[in-house]
């Protein structure tokens, strides 16, 4: 039978949720909830946080919740009662729904199409290709890359495009910066690449593109590492960085020392707005504009290097 | 890769003992993260400091990607571990279950300052005196 949890939650002060979350855990045994939220950020600093948080803890129903909810009452009384002009609301109680919470995340993975032939699928999911479709299996984790993001949509299009349109005697090589999960890096190795390096500055991201890579029996064909864009060495007649805005524009010297005369450059994780920065940033630099590809709020830029 | 945050989730668990039961499961369940991946790598994070109570922040991406930080145990945890007692005062004000010396207040500043919102570290020595007032132990 599936255990139901009850959720009590209190309201304080952020200064005074260490103490409370300390005393919940305490009697809860098993940790508690101090912040959650949903925000829509690039970086840590650009997250606001409350100064008012809700701490949450949880008790199987089958403890007794009057008693526990009785002790953190005179919990939060005894805290008011030291510390003058202190007001806390009483705790509030709640059912939580049930699930099997092991695996009802797998609710938001499904096998995905991208582009003409490129299908990912997580490992959990029976895959029904086509006879010409080429399957990467990759789960989620702790790497950005899933699949399914815009930007990553973006590039494994224009990637299958680019591919697609080499003459057939021609096995480019394919720079992955800042592969994250390695799914860029897969798909090139599928759809016909020679040498491919995938790089990321995230030693985690590296560690999670290996697994992939292995999982997927590409180990072989692909090295990845941490090294710095400035330490490779070699061209690459493709290029693919889903990075941000700026951090392209930052690196576009060191970009187009890589990327070989004719060779192809893919840059995305770039905002709409973020499309003229971009495309100014890299006007001085060896390439013409081929195109520039749309997904909800994300854009992705097609270069072509100039052959000198 | 394009890392767009949607998710900011702060959670106190025990270490090496991270399962899909609440608080992890309704709190990564409801931005759909890979719950198994974040418990299989807490835990191996987390395996030497078995059971001790460790905040941990996980930030979730924009394709429900994550990943995690472990910060140092809280301060009233570290104030419990420094006068070994097994829990705070249930009435703080009136019963006292332990003594702490400005010397033990400065190190566990020390400790926690990495973690804490504190301008100096006389700043956040009143912090750790102010929770340790809270859980019924004087500063002597």
């Amino acid at each position: 039978m599936t255990q139901t949890w009850i959720e009590i939650s209190c309201d304080v002060p952020a200064d005074f949720a260490d103490v409370v979350a300390e005393f919940l855990t305490e009697i809860s045994g098993n940790g508690v909830c101090t912040e959650n939220l949903n925000v829509d950020a690039f970086s840590h600093d650009e997250i606001q946080h409350s100064s008012q948080v809700t701490i949450k803890a949880y008790f199987p129903s089958t403890d007794p919740i009057q008693t526990k909810m009785n002790e953190i009452s005179s919990f939060l009384e005894q805290l008011t009662s030291q510390h003058p002009g202190l007001t806390l609301p009483p705790p509030s109680l709640s059912t939580v729904k049930t699930e099997d919470w092991s695996s009802s995340w797998k609710e938001h993975f499904k096998p995905m199409r991208v582009g003409r032939r490129l299908m990912i699928v997580p490992s959990w999911e029976e895959a029904h290709p086509r006879p010409d479709d080429i399957v990467l299996q990759l789960d989620p984790g702790m790497a950005f890359g899933t699949g399914g993001h815009e930007t990553t949509r973006l590039c494994l299009e224009l990637l299958e495009e680019i591919m697609d349109d080499m003459p057939t005697l021609q096995i480019p090589s394919v720079l992955d910066l800042g592969t994250g999960s390695g799914i860029l890096a897969m798909a090139a190795a599928r759809l016909g690449a020679g040498r491919i390096c995938a790089v990321d500055i995230d030693p985690q991201a590296v560690e999670v593109a290996q697994e992939n890579l292995a999982i997927n029996n590409l180990s072989e064909q692909v090295q990845c590492s941490t090294t710095p864009l400035e330490s490779l060495s070699g061209e690459f007649d493709i290029i693919l960085a889903n990075i941000l805005a700026e951090e392209l524009v930052r690196l576009a010297p060191q970009i187009m020392e890589r990327l070989a005369p004719g060779g192809r450059l893919v840059l995305s994780g770039i905002l709409s707005e973020k499309e003229k920065l971009v495309r100014m940033g890299f006007s001085q630099q060896p390439v013409e504009y081929c195109e520039t590809r749309n997904q909800g709020d994300w854009v992705a830029l097609l270069y072509r290097k100039v052959s000198l | 890769m394009a890392k767009k945050i949607t998710g900011y989730i702060k959670l106190q668990v025990p270490a090496g003992k991270a399962n899909p039961s609440p608080p992890i499961g309704p709190a990564l369940g409801q931005h759909g993260v890979n719950i198994m991946e974040f418990c299989k790598a807490f835990n191996a994070r987390t395996q030497a400091d078995d059971g001790t109570i460790t905040p941990v922040v996980i930030t979730v991406y924009a394709d429900r990607s994550f990943t995690f930080v472990t910060k140092t145990p809280p301060v009233p945890v570290l104030i419990k571990k420094t006068l070994g007692l097994a829990s705070g005062s249930a009435i703080p004000n009136k019963t006292k279950v332990g003594k702490l010396t400005k010397a033990q207040v400065e190190e566990i500043a020390k400790k926690k300052m990495p973690d804490l919102n504190a301008a100096s570290i006389e700043a956040a020595m009143r912090t750790v005196e102010g929770t340790a007032r809270s859980m019924g132990v004087e500063i002597v």
